[in-house]
């Protein structure tokens, strides 16, 4: 225990929250408040000493160069931007390095603020998704699992605002057989129209150290509560429907090779199980790797 | 050559959220020099942008994120006071207080990162439950949540059993 912390108090949550709120973060140094003199003056960064001189190279060279420039700029199809960090680098010492190497600049793509490894991996072996008319993006999920419940709440939103041509697919996790009644439960919701009343509320039903759903019968009185009879839930919880759902749930989890939840996977191509940022990251990163994905099909 | 117009909005941004900026790096590196340098890498970065993106403020705030993640010292162990310092206002703290934050910081570090950061940013950073909405572009509810569970799990982890 935190001997440190006063377990007298009746409502130790408020008074963990007034002694953590007595806690003040530093403040920045003053140099962090000023705008940097590029900022000001709209000029690249160049040091002091090619500004003075520039002038008097700009009439002797302008020919030559100008001639270069036009093959140059007709043989490029990529347009002048630096990498992030190594135009950061260069401003932040301004008294010591030298102007961008444009040759490089131009050569360069624009970074892209995720990268492959760190915030989404390649699948080795690509689905084919040409019968699938929108880009798709896959959720596999499980109940139990708390992370999954948190992201459940970000993923509602986001799906909510796709733009066209996008869709998201549930998918439950299935790796073992007693993971098949988790998968059936949603599915049966899902048949029975219910799954916008059912789904958030079988996060804490199943709940991993808790559950109160446990077995069939949990689960019919679950229904009941959502004026399901007995009769119907008995008839579509055990129809054929159901379980040719819960098999195709199966295939696509070895499909996808999926390692974890929650696991997003963006067209058949990319898996998004985790980022650096958390589960917010994971859906920038969604929406990036949905980018690429049409970008690369409207070519 | 820097877009003037994105200069100018972007200049104004970051007088406008200089403060909220500073605390959205500091909540993940956990360390000030860190942070400032992810705020002036953000705002070099952006500034190099041939146009302005659709929305410069999420854009800004996402940016600082990911070069604060990328530049991230955070660690629980803060051995000096010295390090304790370049995050944590130790000014008026007794060394018996300044022991609870450290113990404190460490139970942070075991808890999700959203958790973490909404927690530090309301807490320490004493921002509203929009103003952390903003950064971490989501709504007030979904941080308001992050914020309850955070401070319970936190409880639990106080009473739990140390051996």
């Amino acid at each position: 225990m935190n001997q440190h912390f006063d377990h007298s108090s009746e409502d130790n949550l408020d008074e963990l929250e007034k002694q953590l709120a007595s806690v003040s973060l530093v403040a920045p140094t003053n140099s962090y408040y000023r705008i940097p003199e590029s900022f000001k003056t709209g000029r690249d960064s160049r040091t002091a000493a090619e500004n003075r001189f520039w002038p008097w190279f700009a009439i002797p060279v302008l020919c030559g160069v100008f001639a270069f420039g036009l093959y140059s700029f007709f043989q490029s199809e990529d347009s002048i931007l630096a990498t992030e960090n190594s135009i950061a680098d260069t401003d932040r010492s301004s008294s010591s390095t030298n102007a961008p190497d444009n040759a490089a600049l131009m050569a360069s793509a624009p970074e892209s603020p995720f990268q492959e490894g760190t915030h989404y991996f390649e699948l080795a072996s690509p689905l084919d998704m040409s019968d699938s008319a929108a880009t798709e993006v896959v959720a596999f999920f499980w109940y139990p699992c708390w992370p999954c419940n948190e992201f459940e709440e970000l993923l509602t939103d986001w799906a909510a605002n796709l733009p066209e041509g996008v869709t998201l697919i549930r998918i439950p996790t299935i790796w073992s057989e007693e993971m098949r009644f988790p998968a059936q439960a949603y599915y049966t919701a899902q048949l029975l129209g219910v799954l916008d009343r059912a789904h958030r509320q079988f996060y804490l039903e199943f709940e991993k150290d808790e559950p109160t759903i446990t077995g069939e019968i949990e689960l019919q009185l679950f229904f009941a509560g959502l004026g399901i009879s007995a009769a119907r839930f008995n008839e579509v919880f055990h129809s054929a429907e159901v379980q040719d759902l819960v098999d195709s749930a199966v295939q696509s989890n070895r499909n996808y090779e999926v390692q974890a939840t929650p696991t997003l996977f963006v067209h058949g191509q990319y898996r998004i199980s985790s980022a650096p940022g958390g589960h917010t990251e994971m859906l920038e990163v969604a929406d990036y790797l949905i980018d690429r994905v049409q970008d690369a099909a409207a070519q | 050559m820097s877009h003037p117009t994105l200069l100018a909005e972007l200049t104004a941004l970051f007088q406008e959220r200089k403060e909220q900026l500073f605390i959205a790096a500091i909540a993940i590196t956990h360390d000030r020099s860190a942070a400032e340098d992810a705020v002036a890498d953000a705002m070099l970065a952006i500034s190099q942008l041939e146009r302005a993106p659709d929305d410069l403020q999420a854009y800004f705030f996402r940016t600082v994120r990911n070069k604060a993640l990328h530049a991230s010292k955070a660690s629980s162990r803060f051995d000096s006071d010295s390090q304790l310092e370049n995050f944590i206002d130790t000014s008026a703290k007794s060394p018996q207080q300044k022991i609870f934050v450290k113990e404190m910081l460490t139970l942070l570090e075991s808890l999700p990162i959203e958790q973490q950061q909404v927690l530090i940013m309301k807490l320490f950073g004493d921002l509203t439950f929009g103003e952390i909405a903003l950064i971490t572009a989501t709504n007030s509810n979904t941080v308001a949540s992050w914020y309850r569970r955070g401070l319970a799990s936190l409880k639990e982890k106080i009473h739990e059993p140390a051996f």
